[in-house]
């Protein structure tokens, strides 16, 4: 599976050095990466370093100081509509609806409104919001918005989906739903993801690959490849086992 | 449903109170004009009421009340409009171009401060007795806050969003269109509400100092003639206006920023 033409991005040594008060802080540290297409990776890693920092590099938004990102042989130059992300902070357009929303990136892509209207309502409705076409943002709960910003970057069929804690923000018994909403949605449309938490049983959860991330500067500890079947249970033994490996290993960082 | 029940009690309790304050106050007003030595200097309420209503018909100088009420209005309407559209411009422009905003930026800073009204006898020496300095102290007032608020909103867009519109693959010229405009909507609006009552206390300052005619110009004439009868009712004018004009921008408003209202 894992040979050179289907890696769907890789970056290669890059660093991320950021300068505060006359101090330069490194924040990324010689990170290289491969992740493959129709891969479920998960970045997981304690506390706020890096993290966000490693997306904004890979989807274009931020440059590193060092290395460089290639999706399919392209160097990655800006952002752009091949790398979709779903932000933790959710980032919809308060003053479009839901579906204003989930077509934007088609609009800004010049499709017709009927074939786009067509589109967008499909992961509207894939993402459980049938009936929510002409509500705004701000009158939908947490939840629903998210699933509203997982619709809008599924919409442009990009060939890698990040996201950014996307679950953060929303209260725990939401995070569990949402958590197999996107297992779900995934299997329907089918997406290379790399998706970022600090949450252990999401990772598990979530993985077809768990990368464990260093503190500050952020760079890789180790890997784990998760093989067996979804949706998981999280009472499962090998569930239990795999997070309390993981969880030692990473309680030896300082 | 309860919760809607107490809300409709609550809206007729304030309805209630609005109008036993009004009626109260012309109570009042009338007891101490008739039964006080205050009657020498102020009129009772319904001498007002008696000549604002007899105004719709019989003309103060060239125009019934109503028609200096409209001649107001229109001016308004034209420097407010003129105001408004280049205000919008020019705070984006600023908050958009980085030369822009070090050249207009420190010259608002210090324009700022000045009431439009201080502005009458410059306009008056720079253009003339006719309706161009009105015009010009109306454009200005309007001009001033929505250059200001439209600034302020169009620097403090969220950068996030305008990762998520590239990131969504729009283009960077539509950004300002799409994305930096609708999200300043809201204080644009409040910029246009603060201008809106800038312009309309402009042009009755305008008017009392060189005019033939418009609300302003009652009242002065009023004052000229010592009539304060005709000064009251002209402020009554002024009153309703304000308040209507207050309305028809709320309502406006609840249209152009729905999406801005949080949920009940």
């Amino acid at each position: 599976m894992e040979s050179k033409e289907n890696i769907a991005i890789h970056c290669e040594n890059i660093s991320k050095e950021f300068a505060t008060k006359g101090k330069k802080i490194r924040v990324i540290d010689n990170l290289t990466l491969n992740i493959y297409d129709n891969e479920f990776v998960v970045l997981y890693g304690p506390g706020q370093c890096g993290k966000t920092t490693i997306i904004n590099i890979l989807s274009g938004l931020e440059s590193p100081s060092t290395g460089e990102v290639y999706q399919k042989n392209e160097k990655v130059m800006g952002p752009g509509p091949q790398r979709a992300v779903v932000y933790q902070s959710i980032s919809l357009f308060p003053w479009l609806t839901v579906m204003g929303n989930v077509e934007f990136g088609l609009r800004a892509a010049g499709i017709e409104t009927s074939k786009r209207r067509q589109r967008a309502q499909e992961l509207i409705d894939l993402v459980g919001l049938h009936g929510f076409e002409n509500a705004f943002p701000n009158s939908l709960s947490g939840g629903m918005q998210q699933r509203v910003g997982i619709a809008r970057a599924y919409c442009i069929a990009p060939s890698i989906l990040f996201m950014d804690e996307p679950f953060g923000a929303l209260d725990a018994q939401t995070r569990y739903m949402m958590e197999q909403e996107i297992i779900r949605i995934n299997s329907k449309e089918k997406r290379t993801i790399l998706f970022v938490t600090n949450n252990i049983e999401e990772a598990i959860y979530l993985a077809d690959r768990i990368i464990v991330l260093n503190n500050c500067p952020t760079s890789i500890k180790k890997e784990y490849k998760v093989e067996w079947g979804k949706p998981r249970d999280y009472t499962d033994k090998k569930f239990l086992d795999l997070r309390e490996e993981i969880t030692s290993i990473v309680d030896e960082t300082p | 449903m309860e919760k809607l029940k107490l809300e409709v009690r609550h809206n007729f309790i304030v309805i209630e109170y609005a109008l036993i304050a009004i009626v109260g106050f012309l109570g009042i007003w009338y007891l101490t004009t008739t039964f006080t030595n205050i009657g020498k200097l102020v009129p009772n309420p319904i001498q007002v009421l008696t000549f604002f209503f007899r105004s719709f018909v019989v003309p103060i100088g060239g125009n019934t009340i109503q028609e200096h009420a409209l001649i107001s209005l229109g001016r308004v309407l034209i420097g407010y409009s003129v105001g408004v559209a280049l205000g919008i411009a020019s705070g984006i422009g600023m908050a958009r171009s980085m030369l822009f905003e070090a050249i207009f930026k420190p010259l608002f800073e210090v324009i700022r401060p000045i009431p439009t009204i201080a502005w009458i006898p410059l306009a008056i020496l720079w253009f003339g007795i006719g309706e161009m300095p009105k015009y010009f102290i109306i454009f200005y007032g309007a001009y001033a806050n929505v250059t200001i608020n439209t600034y302020a909103a169009a620097k403090s867009v969220n950068p996030t969003l305008l990762g998520a519109a590239r990131m969504l693959g729009m283009k960077e010229e539509d950004l300002l269109l799409h994305i930096v405009l609708p999200s300043s909507i809201p204080q644009i609006f409040a910029g246009m509400q603060s201008g809106l009552s800038a312009s309309w206390m402009g042009v009755i300052a305008a008017e009392m100092v060189k005019s033939n005619n418009g609300i302003g110009w009652v009242i002065i004439m009023g004052q000229e003639s010592a009539n304060t009868v005709q000064i009251l009712a002209g402020m009554l004018v002024i009153a309703i206006m304000g308040f209507l004009m207050a309305t028809g921008m709320r309502i406006l408003e609840g249209r152009l920023c729905s999406w801005n209202q949080k949920k009940i």
